[in-house]
């Protein structure tokens, strides 16, 4: 009569040992969140569940694709240059090898003197007080890429998803793939591409002087 | 009318610091580029030094405005019982920052 009580108890204890397993791993899971979670099934694509962003690896899996679907990759030097300086530099139509742009302005810039040196101690991003940004520290090598792209007019939707694509990088290099910081990242970058994309084209000027980055 | 009102809200916060950020510190501004304004000009005078601080709380103000708009306009709304004053709070509220684009755009740079 005993064998049953002890069977039913031990099914009993195992039942209550894996509902009590499942519930922890229930609570605990959405606070200590797996990298599974963000990284998708191809290892390189990332989500972030707070905003519901997808973010997709270029084919190349070397960064994303910027926020309006552009490879940053298949981007070269010399693409979209504004009106007002394309019409008053020495330029050359040649085929986009990859045919994202029909055509591409290829300027001499033998006529920009060259930028100043990278210093740490300046801020290249120079945003507004009222806009601060926690990344602006660790974007400032890429401010200063950007500013010189711009500078050495290499071409303003170059310079921009190359603005992205390093911003990206900053972000991977500074933030763990769970960590929040890496999507609130990612989600920053994306805003400040979008604004150089939108309103930047005004500032897309050669540089005067080796004092400009 | 609440939801309206929300996502009214949600938009004119969104979209007033992507103008404000956008039209206005990078478009007339500069921010992200390298390409600062003259001394002794307009800009200069909107963009740096304590000026251009004011300058950028007023905009910045404007941004709120857009956001705070809907949320005033629902409860006169819920008040009144009728949803013309939500419509109307946010048109009212988005036009500051509307006009500081439109400023941006057509300010002279130099």
């Amino acid at each position: 009569m005993t064998v049953p009580v002890v069977r039913i108890s031990a099914l009993g204890v195992a039942a209550l040992v894996v509902a009590a397993a499942a519930i922890v791993a229930a609570s605990v899971s959405p606070l200590v969140p797996t990298a599974s979670a963000y990284v998708l099934s191809n290892g390189c694509d990332e989500y972030d569940p707070a905003t519901g962003t997808y973010y997709r690896c270029t084919p190349d899996r070397t960064t994303f694709y910027t926020p309006d679907g552009v490879n940053p990759n298949a981007v070269y030097p010399g693409t979209e240059y504004s009106a007002t300086y394309s019409s008053t530099l020495s330029t050359t139509k040649t085929s986009d090898p990859i045919g994202i742009q029909p055509l591409v302005n290829i300027s001499d810039p033998i006529m920009i003197p060259p930028p100043a040196p990278y210093s740490s101690s300046k801020s290249y991003c120079s945003i507004p007080w009222w806009a601060p940004s926690p990344y602006s520290s660790i974007w400032n090598y890429s401010c200063y890429q950007h500013d010189v792209c711009y500078g050495s007019q290499a071409g303003r939707k170059y310079c921009d998803v190359r603005f992205w694509h390093n911003m990206i990088a900053d972000c991977k290099r500074a933030f763990w793939v769970i960590s929040p910081s890496r999507y609130a990242c990612f989600a920053n970058a994306a805003s400040w591409y979008a604004a150089v994309r939108a309103f930047g084209g005004s500032h897309y000027k050669p540089r005067t002087s080796s004092f400009q980055p | 009318m609440r939801v309206a009102a929300y996502v009214l809200s949600i938009v004119g916060a969104i979209g007033g610091f992507f103008l404000a950020f956008g039209a206005w510190g990078v478009g007339y501004c500069g921010a992200l580029t390298p390409d600062v304004a003259s001394p002794a000009t307009l800009r200069d005078d909107l963009c740096r030094g304590t000026s251009g601080d004011i300058a950028g709380g007023v905009v910045v103000a404007c941004a709120l405005l857009a956001a705070a708009a809907p949320l005033l306009g629902l409860r006169l709304a819920l008040r009144r019982g009728t949803a013309w004053p939500l419509a109307l709070c946010s048109v009212i509220g988005a036009s500051p920052i509307a006009a500081v684009a439109i400023l941006a755009a057509t300010l002279p740079q130099s």
